[in-house]
């Protein structure tokens, strides 16, 4: 145990000493705490139509303007934090949560589990990720909570495929075959010796994908097959914009803005990361 | 292993994964909730009917045998009609196919025409101010959603300098500058996340080439520095690069259904898009197909590249 904290230890020291790495961190904590303190930090509701407040370009009032409806759109921004993050983060936490273990036994079995499993893979990631989000979506009723499901299956045979070639490759490794020779039971050796070895990798995939489901998340609601309005979402309000572009061109900037921002974190974050982790990748 | 046998294999893998596409297609169609009969008869529905419709269209058959006849349809070219419009699906899409294989392929030239030059500047001088900069633009580049692109691009050149129209197509029968005209917009907007991705590749790919002792030997012999750049090293960087622009294509087939509903552009996209959210399955059915075989074979068309690229894959 004391040597594993060390590790993480010795990660978080390369990964904040990477100034862009630092930066995509602090960003993307900060935008998880404007998520969780919405509610107290947005100067008024989401849905709240003020009077006679249509269409007002940003001021100090306002900072970020007012939509059709008289809306502030400072904080459907801050409360579209909400919809990104947790669609970006639980959608790739649940499809590590399967593909992980899947991963696990298709490569530690080998075999007819693997053959199967594996072909399987093999179709699913013939589908473009967008693609198949939308098909999944088709099925499922347009929601937040349905874009979450639908990137989550769209992740599992990417994960697996990942932990699978992990497993693979350490698999014949001496101390795997101790322990199996110790009779020790497979959901140990899965749990205690194959699992850290993987942890690594996903970690990273973990991170980069976010970024990826959060745009996929907002492309989803922008073509109305997301979040629904009046929800706010960074994705549909930017749709909601376009018919009135030319005159207010503010309520398409700051929903892209916050998008741009949050992914530009994650992504220097995921950067870092792979880099802190495993210095040989890095040029 | 022989070239012929390398294309052998490669074009027998498509026959599997085609129908495992096919299959999941299928799937998708009948686990959408509700009776799609409903859909179809529209106001002619009556249990009647109905039932007179399942036997016509063998939908009382068991369900593999459901799923023979319309693979058989599929590849017969019988992709059934659009519920809507009531014309053939695979009519629909052939007319839409040109407009999404010319933007894809303008947004792929983009990507690589400049990504290449990009990633050696980056490359050759690793570190430098020119070289931060670069991959600064470039992780922007990468962490723009394309409708924010898109609609930043409009409101820039189409609605305030109204440089370049707006949301509208001119076919190529109307001449190149017109279509150019309207197609350049959403070739940047889908081509620019590619670009730079492409970009932080070919420098990754060409900082690992230049440490390589043949680099070292070139130089040696006296040869000139753009010369071993651009001729020794470039050459062997872009192997592992084209490996990449196959699975991007999958992020570009994606990216296109947003460009082209951003820019209301008649292609598939587009097509796909309507038909989902007018419920008209048929056309969906053969939206996804096509996209997803489009994927297929632009991956084939990699391998191919491959081994024309890197002859040692021939001998291996």
């Amino acid at each position: 145990m004391e040597k594993k904290r060390g590790m993480v230890r010795i990660v978080f020291r390369r990964l904040v000493k990477r100034r862009t790495a630092a930066a995509g961190l602090i960003v993307f904590v900060f935008m998880i705490l404007v998520a969780l303190l919405a509610d107290y930090i947005a100067p008024y509701g989401p849905n709240d139509m003020l009077d006679d407040m249509q269409y007002k370009a940003p001021s100090a009032a306002h900072p970020m303007g007012t939509d059709m409806l008289g809306r502030d759109v400072l904080s459907r921004v801050i409360h579209g934090s909400r919809v990104s993050l947790a669609v970006g983060l639980v959608s790739m936490i649940a499809a590590s949560l399967l593909g992980i273990p899947l991963g696990i036994v298709s490569g530690y079995y080998g075999g007819w589990i693997d053959q199967i499993f594996m072909r399987v893979v093999d179709v699913l990631l013939a589908f473009p990720v967008f693609l198949l989000a939308i098909m999944i979506m088709v099925v499922l009723s347009p929601s937040a909570a349905n874009v979450a499901v639908a990137l989550s299956i769209v992740y599992v045979p990417r994960y697996m495929r990942l932990v699978r070639g992990v497993v693979l490759s350490i698999r014949e490794h001496e101390y795997i075959e101790a322990a199996r020779a110790l009779g020790v039971r497979p959901w140990r050796i899965f749990l205690f010796h194959i699992l850290p070895n993987c942890l690594a990798p996903v970690m990273v995939m973990v991170t980069i994908s976010v970024g990826v489901a959060i745009i996929a998340e907002a492309s989803l609601s922008f073509l109305g097959m997301g979040t629904q309005p009046p929800m706010p979402s960074w994705g549909s309000d930017l749709r909601e914009s376009l018919n009135t572009m030319e005159l207010n061109p503010w309520l398409a900037l700051f929903p892209g803005l916050a998008i741009l921002l949050t992914v530009l974190a994650i992504n220097m974050l995921g950067d870092g990361l792979r880099d802190a982790i495993d210095p040989r990748l890095k040029q | 292993m022989s070239t012929r046998n390398f294309l052998l294999r490669r074009t027998i893998v498509l026959i599997p994964t085609f129908i495992g596409i096919t299959l999941v297609v299928f799937i998708m169609i009948r686990a959408i909730p509700g009776d799609p009969i409903l859909t179809i008869l529209a106001e002619d529905y009556s249990p009647d009917a109905a039932q007179e419709y399942r036997e016509k269209m063998g939908l009382n058959k068991p369900i593999a045998v459901q799923y023979l006849i319309w693979l058989k349809g599929i590849v017969t070219g019988d992709w059934g009609r659009s519920l809507l419009s009531r014309r053939p699906v695979l009519d629909e899409i052939l007319r839409c196919l040109p407009v999404t294989l010319e933007l894809l392929a303008l947004a792929l030239a983009l990507a690589i025409l400049f990504s290449i030059p990009f990633g050696v500047i980056s490359a050759v001088k690793p570190n430098s101010p020119r070289d931060y900069s670069l991959m600064t633009l470039s992780m922007l580049g990468i962490s723009l959603p394309e409708f924010f692109l898109g609609a930043l691009l409009l409101i820039v050149f189409a609605l305030k300098l109204r440089w370049l129209p707006a949301t509208s197509y001119a076919p190529l029968s109307k001449g190149l500058v017109q279509n150019l005209s309207h197609m350049i917009l959403p070739a940047l907007t889908l081509g620019l996340a590619r670009m730079a991705m492409f970009t932080r590749l070919v420098r990754n790919s060409m900082l690992e080439v230049i440490r390589q002792d043949y680099i070292d030997t070139a130089r040696a012999k006296g040869v000139s520095e753009w010369w071993v750049i651009n001729k020794h090293a470039l050459k062997n960087a872009l192997i592992p690069t084209v490996t990449v622009i196959g699975l991007q294509i999958g992020y570009l087939i994606g990216g296109a259904i947003i460009v082209e509903s951003l820019f209301s552009l008649p292609g598939i996209g587009s097509l796909g898009i309507d038909a989902i959210l007018t419920r008209d399955y048929t056309m969906v059915q053969g939206f996804v197909i096509v996209s997803a075989s489009g994927f297929l074979l632009a991956n084939f068309a990699v391998d191919l590249a491959y081994l024309f690229l890197d002859p040692r894959i021939r001998v291996r």
